[in-house]
Parts: C-alpha cells; sequence; structure tokens
C-alpha cells in the first residue's frame, strides 16, 4: 500500500484531537500571562483592584489547563489503542508484511502531530511516517509500545517547533544582547550599577558597604551565569548568527 | 551521529534516534535548528522504496562539520563562562 493510500485512510487529525492539543496550550498560555500581569500589579502601590481579578482568572485557566492535559493525554492513549484494531481489520494482508504494518499503527497521533507542526513542515508526515516504518532490514522491527512512543515523540516535536516560532521574535533582542560581548558586559555592569544606586539612595552609603555590596556581587555573579546559560540554549543561532556576520 | 554518517549510510531519523539514544521528541527541534543554520541538509530518498514511506536523509554541510569539529576539540567550559563568539555550545 503506498502512502498516498494511507494518508487518505486517515483523512488528518479530527477537529477533537486538535482541541485536545490546542486547548492545554491556549488556555495554558493565557494563564501564564494573567498571573505574571496579576503579580506584577500587586507588587504596585496602591496595588491596582484588577489584580485579585487577574489572579483568579489566572489560577481558574490553570485549573482548566491541568484539566485540558489530563484529557488529552487519556484521549490519545484511547486513539493509540483503538487504532491497533482498526489497522488490523483494514488490510488483512497486511499483517505479512511487518514493516507497512508499523508505518499505519499511530497514523492518527502523527496526523495530529503534522497538523500542530503547521503547513510549511508537511514534509514531516511522510518523514515520520518512513520512522514509525522501523528498518527491518537492519534488524530494527518497533513493538506497538515504542510506535506510540515516537509517535508521542513527534507530538513533543511539533508542539516545540511551533513554540518556537511562536518565541522566536521575542529571542531577538536577547540574542542581540547575547552575541556580543561588551554587550552583555555593558548590561550585567548597568544592572548591578542601578542595584548600587538604588541601595545608596535608599539606605545610604553605610548599608551600601556593610551589607549592599554582598547583594551586587551575587546578582553580578548570577547574571553571568545566566547569561552563559542562555547562550548554551541559544548555541546554534548565536553561532550562525556570527558565521553570517563574518560571511559579510 | 551526522559527522559519522556516509553516502552509503546516511543518517536519517529513526537512526539517528536508535543510535544517539534519543527521543523523536528531542532529535527532530535540533535537527530542524541545525537544518534552518545552514549547518545541515536535508534530502529526500531517491532510490526505490516498495512499501514503505520515503525517508529523508540528513548530512551536514561544510559549514557544519567546521563547527562540530571546532565543538569537539573545544575545551570543557565552566558554568558556560566562555563566550559564545569564540565558540557556542551548538
Amino acid at each position: 500500500m503506498s502512502t498516498d493510500e494511507e494518508r487518505t485512510e486517515t483523512s488528518g487529525a479530527g477537529p477533537v484531537a486538535v482541541v485536545a492539543v490546542l486547548a492545554p496550550v491556549l488556555s495554558g498560555a493565557f494563564a501564564a500571562i494573567c498571573l505574571l500581569i496579576g503579580y506584577v500589579l500587586r507588587l504596585l502601590v496602591p496595588e491596582p483592584m484588577f489584580a485579585q481579578t487577574l489572579l483568579t482568572i489566572g489560577w481558574v485557566f490553570g485549573g482548566v489547563t491541568a484539566a485540558a492535559v489530563v484529557l488529552a493525554v487519556v484521549g490519545l492513549l484511547l486513539t493509540a489503542l483503538r487504532n491497533r484494531p482498526l489497522e488490523q481489520s483494514l488490510d488483512p494482508e497486511a499483517t505479512a508484511s511487518t514493516h507497512i504494518q508499523n508505518a499505519r499503527a499511530g497514523l492518527r497521533t502523527l496526523d495530529l502531530a503534522s497538523f500542530v507542526a503547521g503547513e510549511h513542515r508537511s514534509h514531516l508526515r511522510e518523514e515520520w511516517a518512513s520512522v514509525l516504518a522501523g528498518d527491518p532490514g537492519n534488524g530494527i522491527v518497533l513493538s506497538r509500545r515504542r510506535r506510540l512512543r515516537y509517535a508521542l515523540g513527534f507530538l513533543w516535536a511539533a508542539l516545540r517547533m511551533r513554540l518556537r516560532d511562536l518565541t522566536a521574535p521575542l529571542w531577538t533582542p536577547v540574542d542581540w544582547l547575547l552575541s556580543v560581548e561588551t554587550r552583555t558586559h555593558a548590561f550585567i555592569t548597568l544592572t548591578v550599577g542601578a542595584q548600587v544606586v538604588y541601595i545608596e539612595y535608599e539606605d545610604g552609603f553605610h548599608a551600601l558597604v556593610t551589607e549592599g555590596w554582598g547583594w551586587c556581587a551575587g546578582c553580578g555573579i548570577a547574571l553571568r551565569l545566566f547569561v552563559g546559560r542562555l547562550r548554551r540554549i541559544r548555541g546554534i543561532e548565536l553561532a550562525s548568527a556570527h558565521s553570517d556576520s563574518n560571511d559579510v | 551521529m551526522l559527522l559519522t554518517s556516509t553516502a552509503d549510510n546516511p543518517a536519517w531519523g529513526l537512526k539517528i534516534c536508535e543510535e544517539a539514544d534519543l527521543g523523536s521528541g528531542t532529535v527532530y527541534p535540533i535537527l530542524e535548528r541545525l537544518v534552518d543554520a545552514g549547518w545541515a541538509t536535508r534530502y529526500e530518498e531517491s532510490g526505490e522504496h516498495p512499501g514503505r514511506p520515503k525517508r529523508y536523509y540528513y548530512e551536514l554541510t561544510a559549514v557544519g562539520q567546521q563547527a562540530a569539529h571546532q565543538a569537539k576539540e573545544r575545551k570543557p567550559r565552566l558554568f558556560g563562562l566562555r563566550p559564545a563568539a569564540e565558540g557556542g555550545t551548538a
């Protein structure tokens, strides 16, 4: 059976499956935004009246997110379990060919992952289907459990890719800061300097030299380690941007 | 893994996951970042592939190989204190 035929059998991810994936992501993002803004507003003096409302909404959506995650996981597991008898009943002759059977397992999860990854990554559906087919020629025959693990991994990969798409613009100023050492030093110096000025202004010079300097030094070291960690996370992007600038 | 792949035995998703002992949820975002950065290329399987979907192979570009060799030669970092411009951790 060709891949095209397989594709028509499972005509894309159903609306329930799409909702199962998008609901926890969207409600989680909304909850995070509400809680973040709510707690920031609580720091203000006087505290705005709607800060507590935002926090309540945030926690409610946090609960909705948790429930949606549980429902989505249960739904995915049920879908995966339901696929097994369906696949076997569709084409009994396929049982003679292990790699075809493997390729058809978990196709619904695959469709869902492909949908989440986005249209510009349409090649991934076929690529991931080839992974689920295993490599019997080289002795890699995936069991049902391993196919399910791979299929769920594709879903996780698709979510990470889509999240990367969404957050890419937010990284632009961070990358700009991290890409040049002098900018990073300036950022840390300015932050620690602002802390020094604040302590000196609020508590006086004596408090700064007796107690405050420890906080400032700790802040500087923590920022330096944090910047190092961020560089590690953004390694590929930073290094490729650096090589691009060298080419120019 | 990509460094050791050859034209006769190219790297593809399942092979990378199995040999690197990493999940597909980890491998594919990394592969996408490598391709986007121009460090690796992806190409379709060109030969016959009866009874199974087409595979997509990955190989390092010249830039990617250079970066990988630099990363291998680099000394271990201490708390990430080395600047990325002198060698990121990609």
